[in-house]
């Protein structure tokens, strides 16, 4: 009895695996994620720091102690037109391109603007521009004689890196309009509650 | 829209602004106004002169109420008048009115002046500003019962008329046995804004009667030199009680108002004739002196814009949400800002009334002002104040608040602070600081009842830090030592100059401010604001013999101020997770290929 053992055999080579594409995938799906993501953030890398308005057109004063952190006070003159001079600075590290400036105020703002000058502003890191806005004094009568309107802030409409996104940048103080007397409300009914703001909306 | 409405806060106020303060102390809607020439006198009270032109007006009821009465004296004039009786309207028999010096007697009853409802003259009227000279013609448009002494055609605002000097007097034992009343249409609303309106009526003078139920005012002054209101009862008005504005030789005298949205009395925009003085305290000349009142249950016992010149003495002041305030706070009232009040000789107590919260908050103001409840206690505040504070001074001078009994007020007995020009229309950079200078409050004694008890304010003084001269002197507290809530600058001795801060604790001032915001009908909850919460009853208060514990109105439960809300983090984070989606799904989904790519690899 023979013990036969097997003799060696010569292993077949393989056959060459073909080169997985999964790698290569993986990493542009991370590239454009990470792009993606980039992309989708570019807005928040966006800075603007606070906004210091001027205006003309109505008295305006500024009061640093009126308030926590001062304000800015616009008489009411009714009718009449009032510009803005709103200084905006990109204090981001990307490009923006400034499209749009409002205002709130409800239905009824005391403040209405019309138009802006100056839109679009490009900005580069660091620059500075300024936007022309120009609105009218008017709904006094739907505000009582000692109301005082209030905005704390604009809302500026920009784009970078081809996203458009609002934001709302605080004033530096708060921009106030006082609502006039009868006298100075041409249009204001004696009749409480007969032109309220709430019926508006 | 709505978020950036959210995020920009667009705040309406009053004002208050009292920022600095509201809100409202206050003031009314008018027609452009000027002062008169102040050449007038404070008429003197005519008694009945048979030979002397008199008007009789009386109301089918008279005839019983004189039979019923029981002073022989007040009961023999009325028989004398009841026959000459010959109207049955105030406004008919002022319309007949040929002389000047005219008394007319009203008798005993309830005038409800039917013909002023809705006469021709007032269709179409689309409720704007009334012009003197549509006054003089259609008086109803606005008022019951109109007084209109001018021609309008020439250029002064001087009594000329056959109306100067009128004396309107009820006949009747008390104040309350001849009553004005508007109340009501069918529609729920007032029927008129002014129960009677003295407009350019100089040497008007009205004596004995109650007016109720106004929009605006019951009893209305107006650009009128030489005025005596007396024993005149104010009640269940929308807004005020009394109101004099840009009058002058005025005096108003144990009167009575009471549950009015605003204020009981106003003397706004008062002839500015102390306006070059820099002394503080006892002048010879005032615009208008009142005495002898009690003043109870009204958002704001006494207030005035531009409240120049008032000599405030031995009045009674109590169960008001606040008690006497004077402020610089709205435009278009000549005679800004506010100086020279004498404050002195009240009794100025238990203005802890929370109306705000009781009637505004609680929706109650929101009804049709039929359905409020306007004459059984309802008070809808129209202006924000500091809910327990006897004595406001938002942004007035050379006030001298002098020897009063300031007790029981929960929140502080008399506060003090600063309101910049241009909230009352003044934008002069060197404008902005001139008001609240100059203010002494001396020899007043804080938290004695009467009775000797002791009824503590929450503070005796609050003060904003600001402001040139203003002091403290000769106080008296039961407390011991008079309380402050300073926190930088201590209450300045009267022994001194007073003090010399021009600018004030901002801190202070910022607290206010949201109250500002305060609108009875768009904003009757400013956030932040702590004005309409009710103030916690000092300790050591005790009950006045016979008095039980206090129980103000509105007091019920702790109000909880609104809180501003915070900015919705969720939305934040879900625009932060948005942006790395991509980039975290990319990663995972790649991270998961090369896992599996490895595993196939080793296996």
């Amino acid at each position: 009895m023979s013990l036969l053992l097997d003799a060696p055999v010569a292993k077949a080579a393989e056959p060459r695996r073909k080169r997985s594409l999964l790698p290569l995938l993986a990493a542009m799906l991370g590239v454009v994620g990470l792009a993606s993501s980039a992309w989708l953030q570019a807005p928040r890398a966006a800075s603007f720091p606070e906004i210091r308005p001027t205006a003309v057109g109505a008295p305006f004063v500024t009061v640093p102690e009126f308030g926590a952190r001062g304000a800015h006070i616009l008489g009411y003159q009714h009718h009449a037109r009032v510009t803005l001079t709103v200084p905006v600075r990109n204090d981001g590290w990307l490009p923006v391109s400034v499209t749009s400036f409002t205002l709130a105020g409800g239905h009824a703002p005391l403040l209405l603007l019309s138009s802006a000058q100056g839109l679009p502003l490009s900005l580069s890191p660091g620059e500075s521009g300024s936007l022309t806005v120009s609105g009218v004094l008017t709904n006094c009568r739907y505000f009582h004689m000692r109301a005082l309107e209030t905005y704390d802030g604009a809302q500026l409409g920009f784009s970078t890196l081809g996203r458009s996104v609002t934001r709302t940048v605080s004033f530096d103080r708060p921009l106030m309009v006082k609502s006039p007397m009868l006298a100075s409300c041409p249009d204001r009914r004696i009749a409480r509650g007969a032109d309220s703001r709430g019926v508006l909306g | 829209m709505k978020a950036l409405r959210r995020i920009l806060s667009v705040a309406v106020t009053c004002a208050l602004l009292l920022v600095g303060g509201a809100t409202s102390a206050l003031a009314h809607d008018e027609r452009a106004s000027t002062f008169p020439t102040g050449t007038g006198t404070t008429p003197t009270y005519r008694p009945y002169d048979a030979s002397k032109p008199h008007l009789v007006v009386c109301k089918p009821t008279s005839a019983a109420a004189i039979n019923a009465m029981t002073d022989p004296a007040v009961k023999a004039l009325n028989k004398k008048l009841l026959p000459q009786c010959a109207f049955q309207h105030m406004q008919a028999a002022v319309d007949a009115v040929t002389a000047q010096g005219t008394n007319i007697y009203v008798l005993p009853g309830t005038y409800r002046e039917e013909p002023s409802s809705a006469p021709p003259c007032t269709a179409g009227y689309d409720e704007t500003a009334v012009e003197y000279a549509r006054i003089v013609t259609c008086g109803e448009l606005v008022s019951q019962v109109t007084i209109a002494g001018d021609d309008p055609n020439d250029p002064d605002i001087a009594c000329d008329n056959a109306l100067c000097r009128l004396q309107i007097e009820g006949t009747g034992q008390r104040m309350e046995d001849v009553v004005l009343r508007g109340g009501f249409d069918a529609t729920g609303d007032f029927v008129k804004y002014n129960g009677i309106k003295a407009d350019r009526a100089d040497g008007f003078y009205l004596r004995n009667m109650t007016a109720e139920l106004f929009a605006d005012n019951a009893i209305y002054v107006h650009e009128t030199d030489g005025y005596v209101l007396e024993r005149v009862n104010a009640r269940h008005n929308d807004l005020y009680g009394i109101l004099a504005f840009t009058t002058d030789h005025g005096l108003i005298k144990d009167c009575e108002a009471s549950y009015n949205g605003d204020s009981g009395v106003y003397p706004g925009s008062q002839a500015d004739v102390n306006s070059t003085s820099t002394t503080t305290g006892p002048l010879s000349r005032y615009a208008v002196e009142v005495t002898g009142c009690e003043i109870h249950h009204n958002a704001l016992g006494v207030s005035g814009t531009a409240g120049n010149s008032v000599y405030f003495h031995d009045n009674d002041v109590h169960d008001n949400a606040a008690g006497y305030v004077a402020d610089s706070f709205v435009g278009n009232h000549p005679g800004m800002p506010q100086d020279h009040a004498w404050i002195t000789g009240n009794r100025i107590h238990g203005n802890n009334s929370n109306y705000f919260k009781e009637f505004v908050h609680s929706g109650i103001c929101d009804k049709k002002p039929v359905e409020r409840g306007y004459g059984t206690g309802t008070v809808c505040p129209a202006f924000p104040v500091p809910v327990g504070t006897g004595i406001l001074l938002a942004g007035g001078n050379y006030n001298f608040i002098n020897a009063n009994l300031i007790y029981d007020n929960w929140r502080a007995g008399a506060m003090l602070f600063w309101v910049p020009g241009a909230i009352r229309g003044d934008y002069e950079p060197g404008q902005q600081y001139d008001t609240s200078n100059g203010n002494h409050y001396t020899k007043n004694r804080l938290g004695f009842h009467p009775s000797g008890v002791t009824q503590p304010n929450g503070v005796d003084f609050s003060w904003d830090e600001q402001g040139v001269g203003n002091c403290w002197g000769d106080n008296v507290s039961s407390t011991g030592t008079v309380t402050d809530d300073h926190e930088v600058i201590a209450l300045p001795d009267c022994s001194g100059s007073g003090s010399v801060s021009p600018i004030g604790n901002v801190t202070k001032t910022a607290r206010n401010v949201p109250c500002a915001t305060y609108d009875r009908v768009e904003e009757p909850n400013p956030v932040g604001c702590t004005w309409f919460n009710s103030p916690v009853m000092p300790a050591n208060r005790e009950n006045a013999p016979g008095e039980t514990t206090p129980v103000p109105a509105g007091s019920g439960t702790t109000t909880t101020p609104p809180v501003a809300k915070p900015t919705a983090s969720g939305g934040r984070l879900a625009a932060t997770g948005g942006g790395l989606l991509p980039a975290a799904a990319g990663l995972v989904l790649a991270a998961t290929i090369m896992a599996v790519h490895r595993r196939r690899r080793h296996a």
